[in-house]
């Protein structure tokens, strides 16, 4: 008489166990460079798409510093925002300064140290958010993400709550670094928030026009902002007396902006000026 | 018992091929989305909320052409109510049920957009395919939308990325029953300045007081008689919003206004403020009492019933009406003070331009739809000039690309340019929901028969800086929230893209990068007074 046979459903344990096994034996395998690489990438592209999670899940598979890197800084945009998360990607950042801060994960980490400290962290904490970025500057002059923070320190020390003079002392220091800012980007925001501070502070036309025209040397991008400052340097302009700037902006804003609210004082602005030089010159 | 057998027999039968049918559809509905095609055709829907008359009929107009062009692609529109839109987009998107191309708009959010909405970034600079052999045929794609892609749900700078391609735009008009004037006040004209339109106000009652037919000279509701009001105001506010140009920019947003009035640089008693509320005040007394308590379903109701001979609405509205009422309607511009009125003129520079009307009706395809190389270029082609001026024809809606030419029904709709940038209007032009709230709920006390300019101000000298404060504390916090999820992308693009993005002037990177700043600048400033408590 046969062995009865054995029913189907008995060797799904024995199945399950070598899937598994064999699906271990896969993981185990060494991750080649290339592989690592595409993953880091793809995590990136992740992040840089908003997708945070899978960015996070990314970062969490794939192994070094950069990853390390990419982890903390998107612990920082995980839903529901938690103060331990803050607090975890800190001590992240930090152990990545710590271990090597001369790197470009190195000054990245610090850069973000800084803002965690200035704007994730809550209470914020502008000395130390301060502190770091004066690191930066200190060690890693002309880097990318030094200048980044170059701007972010600008932003605190300047709407501390100091008098005047302490205010317009700031405010040069700051524009002399400006004018030796390397990347471009940086230059253009360090002046336009400069400009800010002049306008909103009321320290001084002249000052903000000076300003304002670094930021359009240096190139703004968006079309909106820069017709904002087109219009900002053509009244500034006008109203310190140098009429050629003035009438320059204002005739490059008429020509670019079709569409806008402005276009009818602009004009009336351009036509007074040349009546002005008519005036002027017949006499 | 024998016949109740067969009723429930007839029931369950009934339910049953109910049950196979819905199956049926879904399942279908399923292998579409998987595959992305129906009876082999490739399948495109698109969804949207504009249930106004007019608009279903000329979606589905652009539908069947661009059938026509590509036999093999069919297009679905699913019009969904306002009311459950919201809801409905988000579990779609979701449940990764969305059809391929959604309205922007109703529910959406930066976050909702990066997650589910497909940038379109990638095309915006090159030209639209659609409009080959037109005068558009090497213009980027971006720059054949009257306002350059940049109003709205198209463009969001907090992502530096576009996502949506637009339809149409708006204006505001008082549409006014043409038979109805005709009887109560002969061959007067319509009105070019404000006296004459309150003149023509007054004739109304006054006919209607003698011929014993209750006629409103306009019909209010919170939405209608808002936009009415409001933009009256607006005119009262042009020269008090130049005085507070502290940036040199010659237009402060309302943010600025807002930090003037906390500063002390205007109050409820300067005049221009002032001169707005007794302007809404004489315009309102027009209105049925109480508008404010009505929705702008009522106010439709009194104009489309011939119960008012006016109503200040969108261009939005155009078609519905034309297609409810059963009188001709008649279209006229907003009369606002001029220059030189004894009594408003001193606060008012000139005609408000439209000039910045943005657009809207604005669609953009889902992240990893099945066939978003179809969704997209269906997008071009529903954008195209000749297109976009089929469905403006069609629907009675303005267009939103350059160079179409505006039928005689939609001409009174077409922005005026020319103009200066208008004042801001009580509520400071949208600044947040505790201002608009503070003024709506006591706006009973300004246009009533019993309230009053001084009983408003009141209220408002009371209410206004609290809310101004917690609108900007909003502001600053949801300020707040962008630059802290901008701080992730910016170091996701710099390590993404390496070498090249850093040193790329006009990339996404540095688009970014002024946004964060810019943004982080007018943050500070806000904080600057919210933290002095003034």
């Amino acid at each position: 008489m046969p062995a009865p046979r054995r029913p189907f459903t008995s060797t799904i344990p024995i199945l399950t166990l070598f899937l598994v096994l064999a699906t271990q034996a896969r993981t185990a395998e060494p991750v080649s460079d290339a592989t690592a690489d595409a993953m880091l990438q793809q995590a990136w592209k992740d992040a840089s798409s908003n997708l945070f999670l899978e960015a996070a899940q990314g970062f969490a598979k794939a192994e070094g510093r950069e990853a390390r890197l990419g982890g903390a800084i998107t612990l920082l945009a995980r839903q529901p925002k938690t103060a331990s998360n803050i607090e975890a990607a800190a001590k992240s950042l930090t152990a990545l300064v710590e271990e090597n801060s001369r790197d470009t994960v190195g000054v990245m980490a610090r850069y973000y140290l800084g803002r965690v400290e200035q704007v994730h962290r809550v209470p914020s904490n502008p000395a130390a958010a301060a502190a770091h970025f004066r690191r930066l500057l200190e060690e890693h002059p002309g880097e990318f993400w030094t200048e980044q923070g170059a701007i972010k320190l600008a932003l605190i020390e300047l709407h501390e709550e100091v008098g005047r003079d302490e205010r317009l002392a700031r405010l040069t220091r700051h524009a002399e670094y400006a004018s030796s800012m390397r990347h471009r980007p940086a230059r253009r925001d360090m002046h336009l928030l400069l400009a800010d501070v002049i306008l909103r502070f009321q320290l001084g036309e002249a000052l903000a026009l000076e300003q304002l025209l670094a930021a359009d040397e240096a190139g703004i991008v968006r079309s909106a902002p820069r017709a904002q400052v087109w219009v900002q340097i053509a009244e500034l302009a006008r109203e310190t007396g140098r009429e050629d700037i003035a009438r320059r902006y204002y005739e490059s804003f008429l020509a670019s902006y079709k569409r806008d609210t402005r276009r009818k004082l602009v004009s009336e602005r351009l036509a007074a000026l040349s009546a002005n030089t008519q005036e002027v010159a017949q006499q | 018992m024998k016949r109740e057998k067969i009723f429930n027999t007839i029931g369950l039968t009934l339910l049953a091929a109910c049950f196979l049918f819905s199956l049926a559809r879904v399942v279908r509905r399923g292998e579409a989305a998987a595959d992305g095609t129906v009876d082999g055709r490739a399948v495109v829907r698109f969804a949207h909320w504009q249930l106004e008359g007019g608009l279903r009929e000329a979606m589905d107009r652009l539908a069947r052409d661009y059938e026509a062009v590509n036999p093999n692609v069919r297009v679905e529109q699913i019009a969904v109510p306002e009311r459950t839109y919201k809801q409905w987009v988000r579990t779609q998107l979701i449940g990764g049920t969305a059809p391929e191309i959604v309205q922007l708009g109703q529910g959406a959010d930066d976050e909702l957009l990066a997650r589910f909405i497909m940038p379109i970034s990638e095309w915006v600079d090159k030209p639209n395919p659609y409009n080959a052999g037109t005068d558009l045929e090497n213009t980027p794609w971006r720059e054949t939308f009257v306002d350059n892609m940049e109003a709205g749900w198209n463009y969001r700078p907090n992502l530096a990325e576009y996502y949506g391609a637009s339809m149409s735009m708006f204006t505001v008009r008082i549409f006014y029953n043409r038979d109805l004037w005709r009887r109560l006040l002969g061959d007067t004209p319509v009105p070019k300045t404000y006296d004459e339109f309150i003149e023509i106000c007054e004739r109304v009652r006054s006919a209607s007081e003698t011929t014993g037919r209750v006629v409103l000279p306009i019909a209010g509701s919170r939405e209608n008689g808002s936009m009415l009001a409001f933009r009256l105001f607006s005119t009262q506010t042009q020269r008090l919003v130049r005085e507070l140009d502290r940036e040199h920019t010659l237009r402060p947003e309302n943010i600025d206004v807002a930090l003037a009035f906390l500063r002390g640089e205007w109050s409820v008693d300067s005049r221009g403020y002032h001169d707005g509320l007794a302007i809404m005040r004489e315009t309102g007394l027009h209105m049925q009492p109480g508008f404010i308590q009505l929705r702008r379903d009522d106010a439709a109701f009194y104009f489309l019933q011939e119960r008012a001979m006016m109503i200040a609405t969108g261009s939005w509205d155009a078609p519905s009406f034309r297609a409810q009422a059963d009188f001709e309607i008649g279209v006229f511009a907003i009369p606002a003070p001029s220059r030189d009125h004894p009594r408003y003129g001193a606060n008012v520079l000139g005609q408000v331009s439209e000039a910045n009307t943005g657009t809207g009706l604005s669609f953009g395809i889902v992240q990893g739809a099945a066939r978003s190389d179809l969704a997209l270029d269906f997008l071009h082609f529903a954008t195209s000039r000749a297109n976009n001026e089929t469905f403006a024809q069609v629907s009675g809606w303005l267009p939103s690309v350059v160079g179409v030419n505006p039928t005689e029904l939609i001409e009174p709709f077409v922005p005026v340019a020319d103009g200066y940038l208008g004042g801001f209007d009580p509520t400071l032009s949208m600044l947040g929901a505790n201002t608009l709230l503070t003024v709506q709920r006591s706006l009973n006390r300004l246009v009533d028969r019993a309230g009053s300019v001084a009983s408003f101000t009141e209220i408002m000298r009371e209410q206004l800086p609290d809310a101004l404060r917690e609108d900007l504390g909003r502001y600053e916090r949801s300020t707040l929230l962008n630059v802290q999820r901008q701080d992730v992308i910016l170091a996701a693009l710099a390590m993404h893209g390496g070498a090249a993005m850093l040193s790329n002037q006009t990339g996404k990177l540095s688009e970014m990068l002024e946004a964060q700043n810019r943004a982080e600048s007018r943050r500070e400033w806000v904080l600057e007074h919210l933290a002095d408590g003034r």
